[in-house]
């Protein structure tokens, strides 16, 4: 089997175009994404808070929020923050209503908060948004309900209570959210998106980028693993070699640079961009390259190779369909209620929005997931593999 | 001295006859060659004999089954090359997977030299010729020194200067004792080097026999081409 791998491996390195256009080029970009944010900031935002409440709890939320480096808070009244954000001068305004404390204390997790932001700020409604989810969103779940449901949990002693309170956070993680916490109002500035002068959306769709480059990889790597398989498969199955060995061989041989490169890629973006190091995240990516390929080698291998890239296109935008969780953006099939987790490689957004947002993300459950996928497309690719190498002389 | 035996065997996909009831001998150091037009079962036949795949009736009988493999070189239709890789490394991957033994750079070295390709080996297959890939994947198999080397069509799609000097390679091959066993559209090339010759028709057997044979039994023919024609033309 090592021999199928070293070979495996060397086949792939040995085309220096490729390693050039797809480890090189996203490198250069994510440098120079870095030096850029270096100058201007990484999303720094201005945002104006407004505290009807008065409480401890407010006070404490406030605080929480200044704490974030990505935030300077500003204090004007709420008229004039509109205005504000329609210019752009501010990014969005947070309103702590009246009663915030008290319906905490209550169990209450709706209407809460008022957040304020311009319609077209952070969110692209199109192509992009593949890779870009809502900014605000993100605050919304996985900032400020740990906070509500964390103070909510630490004041009430009962043990119900405190049942009740991991029950319902369990529910607000896996549905959307924000929705429960805070009433959005989108501000329209009567101006195109992109105007805003924060770049985080051209971030993001770069980093996207860099992940769309490693698909297309990972694609041209299973077309290599095609190309010309079958007259030396046939070979390959007339020196005796068992299915196991190649196809076991093979899959490694293809994941391991694979690996290599998004490792370095999500390595050097956390490095670069957060200044921080995460085995977490490199675990993810060790598991997400894996599935990744997997899959990709398994759609090639349905659809049948082909040589010319562009005939490889409707793969590429199969692949991104999939990756890209554009699926479950289409309304007309919401109804199907499919756990976006199970589909491989979906996290890896969740991990560039936490590079990007620093905030946290369940590691675990993705990897969970990403396992179990994995398991499930290696038996379909074993199944697959064995089949063209039994079948490699029809 | 017989080398594989072939008695009665029929091949069916799917419930589709292939081969229908086919029987014919490979004799050691003779070149045999196998004709007919797409389709007809040429690839089938090799498939068969080289254990790719089983016969769905009929017996095959091997001069020593166990070690027949390891005697067996194979050149596939389908060009069994990687494109991004150099000649030699194409060779050193098959002398890996073969698990030949032995001084590698050496016998790659042997065999380009035989051959007549060492100099390109250096090259990228992607530049190669539709000859020199040829040409490479019959080093390939010959990188475990086989007794017998099966080559399915390795003269397709290839002009004539090239074609003629891969039927002197087979010639050179077959000098050293090598059993030779092709495929081909061509009936010039069997006419010029097979030992016997096997006709295809309709998944059958519709002659075989040594060239002799043949011109004696159809003597309105003075050319195997005609005879072709008239065979595959009713």
């Amino acid at each position: 089997m090592l021999n199928v791998i070293k070979w495996r491996i060397k086949i792939y390195l040995n085309n220096k175009v490729i390693i050039a256009l797809f480890l090189i080029i996203p490198i250069i970009l994510t440098l120079w994404m870095a030096e850029d944010i270096n100058k201007k900031g990484l999303g720094q935002m201005i945002v104006n808070i407004i505290d009807e409440d008065v409480s401890e709890f407010s006070k404490d939320y406030i605080e929480k929020i200044k704490r974030d480096e990505s935030i300077t808070t500003v204090q004007i009244p709420y008229e004039e923050g509109l205005q504000e954000i329609k210019k752009e001068k501010i990014s969005a305004m947070i309103l702590i209503k009246d009663g915030f404390s008290k319906n905490i204390l209550e169990g209450k997790n709706k209407d809460l908060i008022e957040l304020v932001y311009l319609k077209d700020n952070y969110y692209v409604s199109s192509f992009s948004d593949v890779f870009v989810h809502h900014y605000f969103s993100y605050i919304a779940k996985y900032r400020n309900i740990n906070y509500v449901l964390s103070n909510y949990g630490n004041l009430v002693d009962e043990e119900e209570y405190i049942k009740k309170y991991e029950n319902n956070y369990e529910e607000l993680n896996n549905s959307d959210s924000y929705k429960y916490e805070f009433s959005l109002v989108e501000v329209d500035s009567g101006e195109e998106a992109y105007q805003d002068d924060n770049n985080i959306i051209l971030y993001r769709y770069l980093l996207g980028i860099i992940f769309l480059l490693s698909y297309i990889l990972i694609l041209i790597q299973s077309i290599e693993f095609q190309n010309n398989k079958k007259g030396i498969v046939k070979k390959l199955k007339l020196s005796g070699i068992k299915w196991f060995i190649n196809s076991t061989g093979n899959v490694i041989g293809t994941v391991a640079p694979t690996f290599v490169i998004l490792s370095t890629q999500l390595t050097l973006v956390n490095l670069i961009i957060n200044k921080s190091f995460s085995f977490n995240i490199i675990l993810y990516t060790l598991l997400f390259s894996f599935s990744a390929t997997l899959i990709t080698v398994v759609i090639v291998k349905i659809f049948k190779k082909s040589e010319k890239l562009y005939l490889m296109i409707p793969y590429y935008i199969l692949v991104l369909w999939i990756f890209g969780d554009v699926l479950f953006n289409l309304e007309f099939i919401s109804f199907l209620d499919i756990e976006r987790n199970l589909i491989p490689g979906i996290g890896i957004k969740g991990i560039i929005t936490s590079f990007i947002m620093r905030t946290n993300i369940d590691i675990l459950s993705i990897l969970y997931d990403e396992i179990i996928y994995i398991l499930l497309i290696i038996i379909g690719l074993g199944i697959i593999e064995y089949k063209e190498f039994k079948n490699a002389a029809s | 001295m017989l080398l594989v035996e072939f008695k009665n065997f029929t091949k069916t996909y799917t419930k589709e006859i292939v081969l229908d009831n086919i029987s014919f001998s490979v004799e050691k150091g003779k070149i045999l060659g196998i004709i007919g037009p797409n389709g007809v079962g040429k690839s089938t036949t090799l498939a068969l004999m080289t254990g790719l795949t089983k016969p769905s009736e009929g017996n095959i009988y091997y001069n020593d089954k166990k070690s027949f493999n390891k005697i067996l070189g194979f050149v596939p239709q389908d060009n069994a090359l990687y494109e991004s890789l150099s000649g030699y490394d194409n060779l050193s991957f098959y002398f890996d997977m073969l698990d030949i033994k032995g001084n590698k750079k050496e016998k790659i070295s042997e065999i380009g030299e035989y051959l007549n390709i060492e100099k390109d080996l250096s090259k990228k297959v992607s530049q190669y010729s539709g000859g020199m890939k040829r040409k490479l994947d019959i080093a390939a198999a010959l990188m475990n020194n086989p007794e017998i080397l099966i080559m399915d069509e390795p003269t397709a799609g290839l002009d004539i200067l090239t074609r003629n000097s891969i039927i002197n390679l087979l010639k050179k091959i077959n000098r050293e004792e090598k059993t030779i066993v092709f495929t081909s559209h061509y009936i010039s090339e069997m006419e010029d080097i097979c030992d016997k010759i096997i006709f295809l028709k309709e998944k059958k057997i519709a002659f075989s026999g040594r060239k002799e044979d043949l011109t004696n039994y159809y003597k309105d023919f003075d050319r195997l081409e005609d005879l072709y024609i008239y065979l595959y033309n009713e």
